[in-house]
């Protein structure tokens, strides 16, 4: 047994609206070993992570590191005693190069001027030490989203960091790209770091893993060494039960097919970058097309555009066969379009409103709803009660803050009220990130249900998973452009996908025009 | 339709709307204690004066009908302020639309040719001729926010500096009395003055208005398409937007509903109170008419409350001015400073009621 470096006593943390996101959370961290942290999304995990990290205070409990209590003041606290955290956002400052980056607020200095040479010299030497291959003197803004993270990964290095925490690392990663990092992670391991690994993805954790804590409805469901536990077993301690990997079997053909969505010649440009290259693709009632991708190759920018939360710049969009390019949003709703947002607390809600309020900003100037001046509040606590019950979103009333429901429960909202338009086409972006999986589950279900309704569904997910259990056309995108098109997923593997989205591969003309047919 | 099981409903501090309830009361004890403190340090006999600040507004009806009066343009004030916040705009131009539909309604009102003499149709003309100019007035830093996105609490300062200004010339030069040089207008005809409607006190029409305005502003925010699109907006622009929200239209309507209370309030206190227009600086009331807003918590009924809090202290240490050597208007500054720093706070009393929450939550176990 060797030592414990970092120990958890008793973290408990409540926060003002009343969620308790940690119940006395005990886990103890050793020496030079690979920890997983799982659990579902909402489980508390980033909460506890934000705690040791000085990001979020805990209301009870002691962190112990080194044998000594402490109680860090801010992460800056943190960082210089030693514990790195790699983000899911990256924080980087793009126009710099990647030495700036990683030596920014502790760079060498020449009396009173940084020494750049020091600079990049003793970055370069550090990427050397840990077998990087990365150039420091490349812009962060020109790196792909694999090399940023390594960035962020050697600027904790760089802060002499002991006990490294991850999280979700992978969730920005291809295959490929994983296993090299998992690689470069075991490097670490051996040179006496502590990796602390977040993730809600049980193989990765399995193949990774000296030690797995599970956490569930925020608290610790034991610590586990890798050996001794299997992956059903991890699953049960997770979520309790089996999870669904394929939908086909709820998929229903929809009588007579009609085109319902069109792009064409689709480009855009953000800064004078090109970030979506012709895009054609079509879309029919009653399949859902999804859009696979890692993310930041222009799939946002795309979204943004179609919806109209952005101006048009090139190309056609095409809603029912009407050209919708310069329609307000309002008029792309009135035309049937929905849209589940990426960013649901940015975009998808308003955090202070009443659910009620939430249900009904897209149908609030309905006849039903509304008349000419004055809203009908019989007719919508009716209308909401029934959405609140169909979708079974848990709420103590109507009048309830938003703010006070799990995540889960909010996507819920969203996803109950996008429905409630009755859409031709229905953008769904991200639409389960980051909740617990019984929701997902759920969110799915109702997708595929207003696929077998007749809509169409354009699916954007960074989670390859979800993108290959709900599509039934499948499109690839790699730096803006469309690299591979599959018109069924049968047969086709995550690692095939992998070589696609990491611009390895590239399919043919010919192959990628059928999208658009 | 649903029927879940109703759940036994247990009065509880760390609820929502007690906990709001519980940090104002905390705050205006707070603030109470701290003007205490300062009456010891500079008064001979502290309890007394405090006392004395505390119940003179009740020692007589002309007293309370103070209160009452004075609380009139501070309701309108915050009312039109309130709309703003809750969209999410900050605008101060309360002040300077308070300031010109004054100046509009003089012009009414010092006017025997334009007045036809009746005691109603005369106030109606003035107040809506105030309050018309105070709509237009606002559309202006409205517009430039709806279409340029300009900073729309800049533009609503340098607005007021503006206002006073021309409106400064205008009663000079065309309103006041001819051959009197002064800083105020000629007074104004008896027939567009607001009459008193309780007898012994200053209290006039206007406050049966300002009641009106209150219930109508409640009735726009809760119960029309506006008002959910005025507080969405307010609470997420982003959210409004992805909905389907026109920000343009809604800036351009909140600012002509706003500036018309401001001018209608301006102009109700100038009738019901003065006898010529004598506001020789900004009278100060949009801004307040801010602090009433916050106070409020951008509630029409909040706003009321506040009103009446404020003007309560006010009428009381203006009232006690005159006899007491320690006693001024000034002091109230204290109290209302202390108000809006602790009822605004978001982290006030925060940190008791995430350790009452946890003690629930063990208790729940």
């Amino acid at each position: 047994m060797s030592e414990a470096i970092l120990t958890l006593e008793n973290i408990t943390k409540i926060y003002p609206n009343g969620t308790l996101a940690n119940k006395n959370i005990n886990i103890e961290f050793e020496k030079g070993e690979i920890h997983s942290v799982v659990g579902e999304n909402g489980a508390g995990k980033s909460t506890l992570m934000k705690i040791i990290f000085a990001i979020e205070k805990q209301t009870e409990g002691k962190i112990i590191y080194k044998g000594r209590e402490v109680s860090f003041a801010s992460s800056m606290d943190a960082i210089e005693n030693g514990i790195g955290m790699v983000h899911q956002h990256f924080m980087l400052i793009p126009s710099f190069t990647v030495a700036q980056n990683i030596t920014l607020g502790a760079e060498p200095k020449k009396g009173l001027f940084i020494d750049k040479k020091a600079v990049v010299q003793k970055t370069g030497e550090l990427a050397k030490q840990y077998h990087f291959d990365i150039d420091v003197t490349s812009k962060v803004a020109d790196l792909s989203v694999s090399a940023k993270q390594k960035v962020e990964i050697l600027k904790t290095l760089y802060r002499d960091a002991e006990v490294i925490i991850l999280d979700e690392p992978t969730a920005v990663l291809t295959p490929q790209e994983t296993e090299q990092l998992f690689e470069q992670l075991k490097i670490f391991k051996e040179m006496g770091h502590t990796i602390v690994f977040i993730s809600h993805k049980l193989n990765e954790v399995k193949s990774i893993s000296d030690r797995i804590t599970v956490i569930r409805d925020g608290e610790t469901k034991g610590t586990f060494l890798n050996k001794d536990i299997t992956m059903d077993q991890l699953t049960e301690l997770i979520v309790g039960r089996k999870i669904e990997t394929s939908y086909e079997s709820y998929k229903k053909k929809v009588k007579d097919p009609q085109v319902i969505f069109k792009l064409e010649d689709f480009s855009c440009k953000a800064h004078g970058i090109e970030k979506v290259k012709n895009l054609n693709i079509t879309i029919r009632s009653g399949e859902i097309l999804g859009i696979a991708g890692v993310q930041g190759n222009g799939q946002e920018e795309l979204i943004k555009i179609l919806t109209g939360l952005e101006h048009f710049q090139q190309g056609r969009i095409l809603l029912n066969g009407e050209a919708i390019e310069h329609n307000t949003i309002h008029q792309r709703r009135q035309a049937g379009m929905s849209y589940i947002p990426e960013d649901r607390m940015a975009d998808g809600v308003a955090q202070a409103a009443s659910v009620s309020d939430n249900l009904i900003s897209t149908v609030y100037n309905t006849p039903e709803l509304s008349g000419k001046v004055f809203l009908k509040n019989k007719a919508i606590v009716k209308e909401t009660g029934n959405l609140i019950e169909n979708f079974s979103i848990k709420v103590s009333s109507q009048k309830e803050k938003l703010s006070s429901l799990s995540g889960g429960n909010i996507q819920k909202v969203v996803v109950a009220r996008e429905w409630n338009t009755k859409p031709k086409l229905m953008v769904a972006e991200q639409p389960t990130r980051g909740i617990d999986i019984g929701s997902a589950e759920y969110i799915h279900h109702q997708l595929i249900e207003m696929r077998n309704q007749g809509a169409g569904i354009l699916l954007v997910s960074a989670d390859l998973t979800e993108v290959m259990a709900l599509s039934d056309r499948l499109v690839v995108m790699y730096d803006g452009e469309i690299v591979a098109y599959f018109d069924s997923l049968k047969g086709v593997s995550e690692n095939q996908l992998g070589y696609y989205m990491l611009g390895i591969e590239h399919q043919s003309e010919e192959e990628i025009r059928r999208a658009a047919q | 339709m649903t029927a879940k099981p109703v759940k036994k409903k247990q009065f509880l501090l760390t609820k929502e709307k007690p906990f709001t309830a519980l940090q104002i009361i905390t705050s205006i004890f707070t603030a109470l204690a701290i003007t205490f403190v300062v009456l010891a340090l500079v008064s001979k006999t502290p309890v007394k004066d405090f006392v004395d600040l505390l119940t003179y507004p009740l020692k007589s009806r002309f007293n309370f009908g103070y209160v009452l009066v004075k609380m009139v343009p501070l309701t309108f004030a915050g009312l039109a302020t309130l709309l703003y916040f809750r969209t999410g705009l900050f605008n101060l131009s309360t002040e300077g639309v308070f300031y010109i539909s004054g100046v509009a309604a003089t012009a009414i009102a010092v006017n025997p040719s334009i007045l036809t003499g009746n005691g109603v149709i005369d106030p109606v003309l003035c107040i809506l001729t105030a309050a018309i100019v105070g709509s237009i007035i606002a559309l202006i830093p409205g517009f430039l926010k709806a279409k340029y996105g300009a900073n729309e609490m800049v533009i609503s300062l340098m607005l007021n500096s503006i206002l006073f200004g021309i409106g400064f010339w205008i009663i000079k030069n065309f309103l006041a009395k001819q051959g009197v040089t002064g800083q105020s207008s000629a007074p104004f005809e008896a027939s567009a003055k607001l009459p008193v409607i309780i007898p012994k006190t200053q209290v006039h029409v206007g406050i049966v208005i300002m009641a009106v305005m209150v219930v109508l502003v409640y009735i726009l925010l809760f119960h029309t398409k506006l008002g959910y699109t005025i507080r969405m907006t307010g609470l997420n622009s982003r959210f409004a937007k992805y909905s389907g929200m026109s920000a343009f239209s809604l800036f351009m309507v909140v600012h002509l509903i706003a500036g018309f209370l401001g001018g209608m309030g301006s102009a109700v206190e100038l009738l019901g109170v003065y006898n010529s227009f004598t506001w020789a600086t900004l009278p100060g009331l949009g801004f307040t008419g801010a602090l009433m807003a916050m106070l409020g918590k951008n509630h029409p009924l909040g706003v009321l409350g506040a009103a009446f809090g404020i003007s309560y202290l006010r009428a009381s240490a203006q009232l006690l001015a005159n006899m007491s050597p320690v006693i001024d208007i000034k002091l109230i500054s204290i109290v209302e400073v202390i108000l809006t720093l602790m009822i605004s706070s978001q982290y006030f009393l925060r940190k008791w009621r995430e350790k009452q929450l946890l003690k629930e939550e063990q208790e729940h176990e």
